[in-house]
């Protein structure tokens, strides 16, 4: 579903990404752990069409966001660190305005369930969301995406900042997406969340993917050390 | 998906609390200038009503006297205070608005409002007109200038890119949405408030005039809202959109309109009413009463006579000659006042064109010239007053003298008239010019008004494409 070849990408001469060959499939999680500046938040940019590669290929769905952002763009959706929201909308009528930007027109009640799904009450649902806190705002930025019915998700950081049931909360529901055949890339730093919710985790180091790991063959420990090493060899 | 992005901004214009509050002020001042415009119109008209029959009765109650002394004794010609003079006064405050239609002299119009408004009028320029063109645009500034950039910075724009907006629709969502607050605005304002006003008074303007305002209107805010969408999708933070929306309004709606009329006052200054009188005195008065032009002046008069009469002797007509030498002056004396009057004026058109081509710098000075002259109140309306008002003069004084040369016979200034004959003067009708005569004679504003919004339309179209686009790098 989500597919990079032998990407390069530089900004203004610093390389970004070097040799990136990167596939996530439907039903697969795909956690990228790496460092600050290891080129995660870029390979996500790539594909959502925000930029373009030096040289390689860049794939979703079969469509290159490159030459049809558009068409690309309608198969993913997106949850960056802070979602963003109206903030004088409520949760409910973010998610309807996103909704019917994709194309849908969905009833109140069936929005209402979908944040129920997300883990939002109704109580929250229809408040203005300038009050609500940042696990809240990931909630309606997860019933948006459900509600795209998008064939992959791309989320940067999204758990950074959120409180540790929350966070779970948030794992939990990405499973649920997965199991609706979506291809999840994920971007972290949460060696502990990646082991709990990814297929797989793939570590990048100055631009590279430098490994790539079947995440139910390791466990967190495993994973830190493996990580860990990568940056002591960065660092040497 | 033009129409949801336009929904939902209506939906957070309608809860956003700088919105209500301004919304609230701007209807508030409105009323407030509104009643005191329409109270002002009526009492004007009254005032005006009140005067123009005390002039008459004056007039026709003066006894018998000499049609000459009548003629220096002479009537008032009132300017007429059109119903949309309540929603934009105009120049009309600092404009006479009497003429003194003596024997003799042509006069520059007299009793300017601007005299002793302090005392009549709260709010002395706070008209509705001034009210949407200073205040609402301003209104209009702040609550735009974060058009663009507030989504930008809170994120949103990433959103929309990441969603899969097209630039071209989510401007025509946020334009609309512009255009549909504007329209609302309006409404309000002509359909609401002005209306009801202007009907109570009993001197209701035309639909057409109305409508056009409320038109013209919607253009020029139209543009000015759009140039601040752009202006907020060109800028990196709010800081520097807030600055600049604030520079734009600060330059169109003040400083620009103040130094243009700075500037045609400067290029082309007035003549002082003393130099005026001066002109007259020594052009029209002294080569007639002390000079050499009374003689071919009379002669010619003279002629024309026998010819009208067909005599051969002006003696055998048995005409007053006093009369005649005085018509003669008023003939001789009235070439020299178009002359004087047209040299005035010229600097006038001047000055107004100055501040014409200023308009294409703002679209407030645009709609502040063309609201005026809809209205009614503006230079056009006032030198046709001045001069319906003149010919209204020289066709009573005609007469008058017509009379003593006629009827006076050896009698000359002994002559007396009566009742019958200063009945027979026709009291002074005002015209204003047509709404047809007001387009043409501000075509050029209506187009500027009309390429502004269609720039301002492009720059923002193209802005928040390229501010959509932005925000996904």
């Amino acid at each position: 579903m989500l597919s990079a070849r032998s990407v390069r990408k530089t900004f203004s001469n610093a390389v970004a990404l070097e040799c990136l060959d990167l596939h996530v499939e439907s039903s697969e999680i795909l956690c990228l752990l790496g460092a600050n500046g290891a080129g995660k938040t870029t390979t996500l940019n790539l594909f959502m069409g925000f930029i373009s590669p030096d040289s390689g290929e860049v794939l979703v769905g079969g469509v290159s966001p490159v030459e049809n952002a558009a068409e690309a763009r309608r198969q993913i959706a997106y949850i960056p660190e802070n979602v963003a929201l109206y903030p004088n909308l409520t949760g409910l009528e973010n998610l309807a305005y996103f909704d019917r930007l994709a194309g849908h027109d969905r009833q109140r009640d069936e929005l209402s369930a979908m944040l129920a799904q997300a883990g939002l009450g109704a109580d929250d649902s229809n408040r203005p969301v300038a009050g609500f806190s940042k696990g809240m705002r990931q909630k309606v930025g997860l019933a948006i995406a459900f509600a795209k019915g998008a064939k992959a998700l791309l989320l940067d950081e999204p758990m950074s900042g959120l409180d540790p049931t929350a966070a779970s909360e948030f794992t939990a529901r990405l499973g649920a997406f997965r199991d609706t055949g979506c291809a999840v890339l994920m971007a972290t730093h949460d060696i502990f969340r990646a082991k709990e919710c990814a297929t797989k985790i793939g570590i990048m180091r100055a631009g590279k993917l430098v490994e790539l790991i079947d995440a139910a063959s390791v466990d967190a420990a495993q994973i830190e050390r493996i990580y860990l090493s990568h940056m002591h060899e960065e660092a040497a | 998906m033009t129409g949801v992005i336009l929904r939902k901004e209506l939906v957070e214009f309608s809860r956003d609390r700088r919105f209500l509050g301004l919304a609230v002020v701007l209807m508030l001042l409105t009323i407030a200038a509104a009643i005191d415009g329409a109270n002002r119109a009526a009492s004007d008209t009254s005032a005006r009503q009140a005067a123009e029959n005390t002039d008459r009765e004056v007039w026709v109650e003066q006894g018998d006297n000499n049609p000459h002394g009548a003629a220096h004794f002479a009537r008032y010609a009132f300017r007429q205070t059109p119903a949309l003079a309540a929603f934009d006064p105009g120049i009309f405050d600092h404009a006479g608005a009497a003429f003194w239609m003596e024997a003799h002299t042509q006069n520059p119009t007299t009793l300017r409002r601007a005299e002793d408004a302090a005392t009549q009028a709260p709010f002395p320029s706070m008209s509705p007109a001034w009210i949407i063109q200073t205040i609402g645009t301003l209104a209009i500034a702040v609550l735009l200038f974060p058009a663009l950039t507030g989504e930008r910075e809170q994120g949103t724009l990433r959103a929309l890119s990441a969603a899969g907006v097209a630039g071209r629709t989510f401007a025509a969502g946020k334009s609309g949405a512009v255009l549909v607050l504007i329209g609302g605005i309006l409404f309000l304002l002509f359909g609401i408030v002005f209306i009801p006003l202007f009907m109570t008074g009993g001197h209701a303007p035309s639909s057409g005039r109305i409508l056009s305002l409320a038109a013209l209107y919607a253009i020029a805010l139209y543009a000015f809202a759009l140039t601040i969408m752009w202006l907020s999708a060109r800028a990196r933070t709010m800081t520097e959109a807030f600055r600049s929306a604030a520079f734009f309004w600060l330059f169109a709606a003040l400083a620009w309109p103040a130094l243009a009329a700075q500037i045609a006052v400067t290029l082309y200054p007035d003549i002082h009413e003393q130099e005026l009188k001066n002109e007259i005195q020594t052009q029209a008065q002294t080569p007639f009463w002390a000079g050499d032009a009374q003689e071919p002046a009379v002669a010619a008069l003279q002629a024309e006579l026998l010819e009208e009469f067909d005599a051969e002797s002006f003696e055998s007509l048995g005409f007053n000659n006093d009369a005649v030498v005085l018509q003669a002056h008023e003939e001789f004396a009235n070439a020299i006042y178009d002359r004087i009057y047209t040299n005035l004026n010229t600097i006038h058109a001047s000055q107004d064109s100055i501040l014409r081509y200023a308009s294409v710098l703002s679209p407030i000075l645009a709609i502040k010239r063309i609201s005026s002259g809809v209205a009614g109140t503006d230079l056009l309306a006032q030198q046709r007053f001045a001069v319906d008002a003149e010919q209204h003069r020289r066709r009573i004084i005609a007469q008058l003298n017509r009379d003593m040369m006629i009827n006076a016979g050896e009698e000359g200034y002994a002559y007396m008239a009566g009742r019958e004959l200063w009945e027979s003067i026709l009291d002074f009708q005002a015209s204003e010019p047509s709404l047809l005569e007001v387009f043409q004679f501000y075509l050029f504003e209506t187009c500027v008004l009309l390429v502004w919004a269609l720039l301002a339309g492009a720059a923002a179209l193209h802005g928040v494409r390229q501010a959509l686009a932005g925000a996904a790098r």
